[in-house]
């Protein structure tokens, strides 16, 4: 393992935004209820500002007085290989990267890149969790971490086709929209493929797939490899340059959309003239603008209610569009789970932890806290608008024998069209 | 000399240590790269910093203060007499001259904000999550800044206690930029990008939905 190239990382990735959040910490604590891996276990280890602990350490030791000095007289430990291998579990099994934490700290500090820069440190060491490292290695091989190489992404997309009676319209040039599904919708929700083709034929909307862009899922990102999260993001915006559309559309998918819409051009050179979108932010505006109309009340049986997923609500603003659509499908039994919004809590499948098969029981304890959610607010149906927290509520239902109904939004909207 | 002024004089010269070193805290910030984030905007950055530094710090705005309502409630009473323990300082030439009220508010707030900051100590040891977490620093700085609210309320009731005020705020002062009390200043930048970042993305302080409600 190679510790001396993760703390140089550290070193790297502390450029002044990220050293003045570690300045202003005054470690009260605060951000630790707001974790949800913490809440389910209480433990202190589990609080966010000590997932940044090597990350701090790592400047402090390297940029400040009192760092050095602490070091010089002992108080303070260098970083060490068992240091590295310690936080890797910490930070890839218990941390969703959902930045609820940065909500709650009373200074403002970005928590959850702070996380990801430390995972990006331990990634350059070589510390991932194996499982996790496997589906970023298939990713790299195949093109995905589900195995939807081309020959099975042809013959997924054919029986979507066929079984939905669906048009997909496939590399297209001169669409000016390309959708990307990610892995898990493909693979374990091909309904929802059905779903958003529908809803785009009745907006009109001039779209196609790509066969080279055909997974818009980045374990690169969840990994923190900034080379990896560049390669797999690049496959997308070539497709797209080459069809040249003029959108890129992000379906179901959370961390997918964080990546493309929001680190790339941070990353990377992003092709111009193309803008990110998400497949909610598209909903939103068909509805208020009147490209698709929506059955008033067609879900007015049973109480629903809406999971603000991390990286598309709380991290990427789309926070109204949905409660929009839900108030028109369901406008006497839509209820709000507390807290929700940008203060949501997390489902805990995100960030890659639903790969990592040792982490399943913290996950499925972090999800307890999301079954009390949800029955305060009697719901009998939980909708939400990114794949990997529906994989993750699927899971859970079934691993707690609950009785709740999970759907996709963009199912619902599809289900609600007036004809 | 009298002990007055000499006392005054370490005051100043504590502060100046202190300013130099968060000046050159700061620096050694500054000269580290800034990337800006280049990602097209979905909301206003502007409108995002306002709200970071305004409702965005209301008791009702956030969840985890309405439940923890008593440390909020602690943290911004200790805050407040701090604030006024440097606004004593400041006008410590001339305490004489305030009227007795005042003299008064200010040593009953300032005392309250005292022992507000001593709990703490006892908060952070009973507390096995801020136990963890807790370093001597965080000890330090609670001493010293409970030490240094204290007597502004002792010197706002007793003048002769003056001297000791000097001394400690000194102390206090080229204490800060190796302590956690540092924050007082990270706090805006922290704040800034936090505002910044989420107005951005549309997440905070945008006329649409939660904040327009
Ligand atoms: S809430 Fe913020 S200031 Fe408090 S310990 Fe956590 S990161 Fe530090
Ligand atoms: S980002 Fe989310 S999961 Fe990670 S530490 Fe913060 S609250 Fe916990």
């Amino acid at each position: 393992m190679q510790t001396q190239t993760a703390i140089n990382t550290f070193i790297e990735e502390t450029g002044s935004w990220v050293a003045s959040q570690l300045e202003a910490c005054t470690r009260c604590g605060m951000c630790a209820e707001a974790c949800h891996f913490y809440q389910a276990t209480g433990d202190p280890e589990f609080a966010p500002v000590w997932k940044i602990e090597l990350l701090k350490r790592a400047y402090e030791q390297r940029f400040t007085l009192t760092g050095k000095l602490k070091l010089a007289l002992g108080v303070d430990k260098p970083i060490h290989d068992e240091d590295v291998l310690h936080w890797s579990k910490i930070i890839y099994e218990a941390c969703t990267l959902c930045n609820k934490c940065s909500m709650v700290c009373p200074m403002g500090i970005s928590l959850g890149p702070l996380i990801h820069d430390v995972r990006t440190g331990i990634s350059k060491a070589g510390a991932v969790p194996a499982d996790l490292m496997a589906a970023v290695n298939k990713q790299m091989e195949e093109g995905s971490p589900l195995g939807v190489t081309d020959d099975v992404y042809n013959d997924r997309m054919e029986w979507v086709a066929d079984e939905w009676e669906v048009e997909l319209p496939m590399d297209q040039r001169g669409a000016d929209t390309l959708v990307v599904f990610s892995s898990i919708e493909i693979m374990k929700f091909p309904e929802n493929i059905a779903a958003i083709a529908k809803i785009l034929h009745k907006a009109g909307e001039k779209w196609t797939l790509s066969r080279k862009g055909r997974e818009v899922v980045n374990f690169g990102f969840y990994e923190g490899s900034p080379e990896r999260t560049k390669i797999i993001m690049g496959r997308v915006f070539d497709a797209a340059k080459e069809l040249g559309v003029k959108k890129i559309v992000v379906t179901e998918c959370g961390h997918a959309y964080d990546a493309l819409r929001w680190t790339a051009a941070n990353m990377m050179d992003v092709p111009a003239g193309i803008e990110v979108t998400h497949i909610v932010a598209l909903l939103g505006e068909y509805v208020k603008t009147g490209r698709i109309k929506l059955k008033q009340g067609a879900y007015n049986d049973g109480a629903i209610t809406f999971h603000d997923a991390c990286k598309i609500q709380r991290r990427g603003g789309h926070i109204q569009e949905p409660r929009d659509i839900l108030h028109i499908l369901a406008p006497d039994s839509f209820k709000e789970m507390t807290p929700n919004r940008e203060e949501s809590i997390c489902c805990g499948g995100g960030g890659g932890v639903i790969a990592i098969k040792e982490a399943d029981p913290i996950r499925y304890a972090a999800f307890e806290l999301k079954i009390d959610q949800i029955k305060k607010a009697g719901a009998k149906t939980v909708a939400m608008s990114c794949s990997n927290c529906r994989l993750q509520f699927v899971d859970c239902v079934q691993h707690f024998n609950l009785d709740v109904k999970v759907a996709g939004l963009s199912q619902m909207v599809a289900d609600a069209l007036e004809e | 000399m009298s002990i007055v002024l000499v006392t005054r004089i370490f005051a100043l010269v504590g502060i100046g240590i202190g300013i130099l070193g968060i000046l050159f805290r700061l620096g050694s910030i500054m000269n580290r790269p800034f990337k800006q984030d280049l990602a097209r905007a979905q909301g206003s950055s502007t409108r995002g910093v306002l709200y970071a530094f305004t409702l965005g710090m209301a008791p009702w705005e956030k969840e985890s203060t309405a439940i923890h309502w008593i440390a909020y409630l602690r943290g911004i009473l200790f805050h407040v007499g701090i604030f006024l323990a440097a606004a004593v300082l400041i006008a410590s030439p001339w305490l004489n001259l305030l009227p007795g009220w005042i003299t008064w508010t200010a040593a009953v707030i300032t005392g309250a904000s005292a022992l507000l900051d001593l709990a703490g100590i006892f908060m952070r040891l009973r507390d096995p999550n801020l136990r963890v977490l807790s370093l001597p620093d965080d000890f330090a700085a609670i001493l010293i800044t409970s030490a240094f609210t204290g007597l502004a309320c002792a010197t706002l009731i007793w003048p002769a206690i003056l001297p000791a005020f000097y001394v400690l705020t000194g102390l206090m002062a080229a204490y800060i930029p190796f302590s956690k009390i540092r924050h007082c200043v990270y706090f805006f930048y922290a704040k800034f990008f936090f505002g910044m970042g989420y107005g951005h993305r549309g997440v905070i302080g945008q006329p649409e939905g939660k904040y327009a409600e």
